[in-house]
């Protein structure tokens, strides 16, 4: 079925909406400070974030942005334990990465 | 003699002593170094009976001086009769019979035993400026452990005042509007009787009463746009705003606003023109009374500001974006302003020209929604330029849509959407609301659980990751509350224990983002909602 043009206005709006996610993304992972003992909570902001984004950008049909949080979220989950400083740059790259080229195309 | 005794010792020292008090020969060497650098060390020589047979002249200046040839070392130093001495030994820290601190040093020679005895004084200032600093870092440490706490703790209140504040705005965007509906119907009224007593010739036997009505009638109109404003503030704030788009022919919105806007240029004696770009007929999908909205605001913002020169509206349309320009060659914004036009409330300072403040914010947030962007470019007295675009996709790909909405539900369903996300809610509404369902979109478990109480619902659709409360509190809360409607859970979390969780406490059913709407109605089906 065709979508209908209020669900694409917000498709639309949602693909304009893709660079600030990465910029959000950017803050989020720019808050953590690795060393810093109460770093928990803001991995569980950036966790948060994920969570959202993962749910919303598959709402909306980007299956690879989906994945790429998702891929993510297991590195920043404090129930399983965080990943390494280096682990969780590399994977938010991906998925920054991804943002920007989706938001272009 | 204590040059040979050094030597002496040099040879015969036991390097593999391990207790603490023993000494080795690095140990030996350094002690003998400190004698050598200190002003303040004695001696004294005793047979294996703690007779002393020698002594240095200076054992008074350590508060020795019964210490003498002769005498029993034992009798100053009780400690020294259980004492065997066999290797070379040192009590690093005493305190001697005057009090002070010394340092005493045995070394075993045949038949005698040297004993060295050294001020400590210097060391011992040293060693308990080293544990206060150890203390003073302690006490450090402990002290910024204690506010890394106090911080967490300050952090996750800001945080909870937070979410409140956001909830109460939210309130009070709600009653704003309310508040705004009951100030605009007397408005509108009153607007309404002054029309017809200005209409009437009888207002014109006084020409005084003419200049009041018209004075009211102004003042009404006004507040009229005022309350307006307000009214669509709040709705934002709510999430209230909805767009209605539906076919409409570009050209013919760009007159009827060119309609409006001409005269408020003519009565200022400045220029007004439209330049289009676009093909007569075209018809586009687009919310055009919003567009209207939009573009009379900003014009109307460019006349104003506007005293010669003119205005130019410039409309082009290309792969379903319409983009406008509003240029004139008014004031124009500083830069220190520019970064402020767009705040809710802002007012040009200094100009004259009154306003709410909330055009600018109504307007770009209203062409957000119509997924364009709003640019302000400008230069202090030469003009300024606005641009935007909005989503306008061409009506031939569309049509017959109308029909293509589907409800196989006998009655409308009638679903509460609980989710925090703007970007899904508006997403699941609208696809829902294709099919004709009727849905109540609100933002956490809290505002769910009140709402509830007084209102009937077929189905829930809820999240669970949300603020205030969250879906797994909400569930609990409105099957204890002795409600049963029927609860399907939407997330973005594929863990089975939170999908157990979630069931435990009473949800029907479990969809994982991104939810497939036909997945929801075939859960609705099997909850045994009215089907066909």
């Amino acid at each position: 079925m065709q979508d209908s043009i209020k669900v694409q206005q917000l498709k639309h709006r949602y693909r304009n909406s893709l660079a600030e996610k990465a910029a959000e993304l950017d803050s989020a992972l720019a808050a953590i400070e690795f060393d810093h003992p109460g770093a928990t909570a803001t991995v569980q902001q950036l966790h948060e974030y994920l969570h959202k984004l993962a749910g919303s950008a598959g709402m909306y049909g980007y299956d690879d942005i989906a994945s790429s949080a998702r891929s993510s979220m297991v590195l920043t989950n404090a129930r399983l334990g965080v990943a390494s400083e280096s682990a969780i740059r590399q994977s938010i790259n991906e998925l920054r990465h991804l943002l920007e080229q989706q938001s272009k195309s | 003699m204590l040059t040979q005794v050094i030597k002496a010792n040099k040879l015969t020292i036991n390097t593999k002593a391990q207790n603490p008090g023993l000494l080795n020969q690095a140990r030996i060497e350094e002690i003998f170094q400190c004698l050598f650098d200190s002003r303040y060390f004695a001696y004294f020589l005793v047979d294996r009976n703690w007779r002393i047979q020698d002594t240095s002249n200076n054992l008074h200046e350590l508060g020795l001086q019964s210490l003498a040839v002769g005498v029993d070392a034992t009798e100053e130093f009780d400690f020294l009769a259980g004492l065997d001495i066999k290797e070379n030994y040192e009590l690093a820290m005493i305190t001697s019979p005057s009090g002070d601190p010394i340092r005493v040093i045995f070394i075993p020679k045949d038949s005698m035993i040297f004993v060295f005895i050294m001020d400590a004084k210097q060391e011992f200032i040293r060693q308990k400026s080293l544990q206060q600093k150890v203390n003073e870092n302690q006490l450090l440490f402990e002290t910024q452990a204690k506010l890394f706490a106090e911080l967490e703790t300050a952090k996750q209140l800001l945080e909870s005042q937070n979410t409140q504040l956001q909830e109460a705005a939210r309130l009070q965007s709600r009653l704003l509007s309310g508040v705004s509906h009951e100030f605009r119907t007397p408005l509108t009224s009153i607007i309404g009787y002054t029309n017809l007593l200005l209409s009437e010739d009888w207002s014109k036997i006084n020409n005084d009463a003419e200049n009041y009505l018209i004075g009211i009638k102004r003042s009404s109109k006004h507040l009229l746009s005022l309350i307006e404003n307000l009214i669509d503030h709040g709705r934002f704030d709510s999430g209230g705003i909805v767009l209605n788009p539906k076919a409409v022919e570009l050209a013919e919105i760009f007159d009827d606003v060119a309609l409006l806007a001409k005269p408020l240029a003519i009565t200022k004696n400045i220029t007004f023109e439209v330049q289009l770009d676009l093909n007569e007929t075209q018809s586009v999908i687009v919310d055009d009374s919003r567009l209207r909205q939009c573009l009379i605001n900003i014009i109307s913002n460019a006349i104003k500001f506007t005293d010669f020169g003119g205005v130019k509206i410039t409309a082009g349309w290309r792969n379903d974006i319409l983009r406008i320009g509003v240029a004139d060659t008014g004031i124009g914004i500083s830069e220190e302003h520019l970064k402020e036009i767009k705040k809710p409330f802002w007012q040009a300072p200094g100009t004259g020209k009154n306003g709410t403040g909330l055009g600018l914010t109504i307007t770009e947030r209203i062409i957000e929604l119509m997924g364009g962007s709003l640019l302000i470019d400008s230069i202090e007295g030469k003009g300024t330029t606005v641009i935007f675009d909005v989503f306008a996709p061409p009506m031939v790909e569309f049509e017959g849509l109308e029909q293509q909405s589907f409800n196989d539900f006998d009655t409308p369903l009638n679903l509460l959407l609980v989710e925090d996300d703007s970007d899904i809610a508006f997403l699941v509404t609208a696809m829902l609301e294709d099919d004709g369902v009727d849905v109540t979109h609100l933002s956490n478990g809290a505002l769910a659980v009140e709402c509830l109480q007084h209102q009937e619902f077929d189905m829930v659709l809820m999240d669970l990751h949300m603020p205030i409360l969250d879906g797994y509190g909400a569930i609990e809360k409105i099957r204890n509350s002795g409600d049963q409607t029927p609860i399907v859970i939407m997330t973005a979390s594929a863990i089975e224990s939170d999908r157990d969780r979630a069931e435990a406490l009473g949800c029907d059913g479990y969809l994982v983002k991104p939810i497939d709407i036909s997945d929801l109605y075939s859960l609705a089906q099997q909850l045994g909602l009215d089907a066909t």
